[in-house]
């Protein structure tokens, strides 16, 4: 009886929308709109609700086990693959030094990782600051914005708008943070906004991003102020979000503009942002470390 | 094979799921194994061909419901703020529908010629939709004429619109115009 009441909706709403195609698009453009304005605004703190969570967690997840496997991949391919088609005069012997490679590669790897985890401990030792070390598992699925997600997120102490640095320079903040992940805008994005100094001259602007650009600029520079190329550009400790004179980079191009009051800056990163695989995360600012030992 | 009209219903039935999964893969791939070729990925757009080929090829209802899911899921893994895609995936979905009530492209030459020519509009479209967001950056600058992301969309769009429309194939999937012109006939 159901189900033949439930067909019989079907068919009058099927004839319905079909004798008023326009309504019908007025009314989805309508519900669309509104809906719209209730997405945006439901997401305006950069807080994630429960279902963004989730999907975070099942994204996240997925892709910090796929970085493994395509990390897995990567080593195959760089080794065992070109090893194949250089031995097939000895197959034995093309066994053997396949083995040893991968065997050495591994080994290289974890020497790299080690390398690399203690430079980071010891960049970490040396931070007046208290920070919280993060794997970086995925990048920015947009062309057109620069971001990373580390694997760090609300349950571990994570914050909006913390600092995020490398033992090369400054990385970014905290854009958006979820339970278990954070996802970071570089200070290579448009939308970044970082304190920089000058550090020879100490002349004061502000690092931001290019589109399409590993380069960032650093803005509202004075005409009047001494900069020359290859300056390095570092933080400071404004608004406690980076340990003041860490690098952000290098000046790489010096012009005026054409209104004639400031300079159009170009600074190269210090940071490689493609090619980041650990990354510490300030919990703490210098100040609020004194405060609360 | 030959399967009967029920399983060939249940087939279609999971066509939407098997898209959102497609779509979760790739996803998958351009934000883990950037490795490959960093000048590649950096370049590509992954959910344009889906939003022109559901704009194309989907009903209304299909095409919003898979807009708003994918979007969604693309919004949470970039750092642009929420809404930027959503709105702007939109606007893409609503351009290749308009198109298709004029020019249903079924060939490989004019799924190019789409492709090509939303692959270009897109470039001015996204400054102008995160300006509204607070996080554009110049709408009329060169350097949204990058020949290379142009390319690159070009060229992966073409090929995930064919693999769209292998998948529609594979799961007895009917394209919008031969449902509206059964309807018509009907």
């Amino acid at each position: 009886m159901n189900v033949f009441k439930i067909r019989r909706f079907i068919i009058k709403f099927k004839a319905l929308v079909t004798s008023n195609k326009k309504l019908v698009v007025f009314g989805l453009s309508t519900v669309t709109v509104c809906f719209l304005a209730l997405y945006i605004h439901q997401h305006r703190s950069g807080r994630t609700g429960r279902v963004d969570n989730a999907l975070t967690w099942v994204t996240g997840n997925l892709q910090e086990n796929t970085g493994f496997f395509t990390q897995g991949i990567r080593k195959i391919t760089n080794t065992y693959v070109f090893l194949v088609n250089a031995a097939k005069r000895n197959e034995i012997l093309e066994t053997e030094i396949a083995e040893a490679k991968q065997k050495l590669v591994q080994l290289q790897e974890v020497e790299a990782a080690n390398r690399r985890l203690s430079s980071l401990l010891d960049f970490k030792a040396g931070l007046p600051t208290k920070t919280l070390p993060a794997r970086v598992v995925a990048y920015d699925v947009s062309p057109d914005f620069l971001g990373i997600r580390i694997n760090r997120g609300s349950s571990d102490g994570i914050r909006l708008g913390m600092g995020v640095i490398h033992p090369g320079g400054v990385v970014g903040t905290i854009h958006r943070v979820s339970d278990h992940f954070s996802d970071v805008l570089t200070l290579a994005d448009p939308a970044s906004s970082i304190d920089a100094v000058i550090q020879r001259s100490r002349a004061r602007g502000i690092i931001s991003g290019e589109t399409n650009s590993l380069n960032c600029k650093l803005k509202y520079m004075d005409k009047l102020e001494d900069v020359t190329q290859d300056d390095p550009v570092v933080s400071t400790n404004f608004g406690d979000v980076f340990p003041s004179g860490l690098l952000i980079g290098h000046v790489s191009e010096v012009s005026s503009t054409s209104n004639g009051i400031l300079q159009d800056i170009t600074v190269k990163t210090a940071v490689d942002l493609y090619r980041l695989e650990e990354v510490l995360v300030v919990v703490s600012s210098n100040q609020s470390a004194k405060n609360n030992p | 094979m030959y399967l009967q009209t029920s399983q060939q219903k249940t087939i279609r039935s999971v066509n939407p799921l098997i898209m959102v999964g497609l779509f979760v893969g790739l996803l998958l791939i351009r934000t883990t194994a950037f490795w490959i070729s960093p000048s590649l990925f950096s370049n590509w757009d992954l959910l344009l061909p889906f939003m022109l080929y559901f704009g194309q090829r989907r009903p209304l209802f299909e095409g919003l419901l898979l807009w708003f899911i994918l979007s969604h899921l693309y919004s949470l893994n970039s750092v642009a703020p929420m809404g930027v895609f959503v709105v702007y995936y939109l606007i893409l979905f609503v351009i290749a529908r308009l198109i298709s009530e004029a020019f249903f492209a079924t060939e490989g030459i004019q799924i190019l010629g789409l492709i090509s020519v939303l692959a270009v509009s897109s470039r001015f479209i996204l400054p102008l939709v995160a300006k509204g967001f607070n996080s554009g950056w110049p709408i009329w600058s060169w350097r949204n004429l990058h020949l290379g992301m142009i390319f690159t969309n070009i060229v992966l769009g073409w090929i995930c619109y064919r693999g769209l429309s292998f998948v529609d194939k594979i799961t007895f999937k009917d394209a919008r115009q031969i449902l509206d012109l059964g309807e018509g006939l009907a």
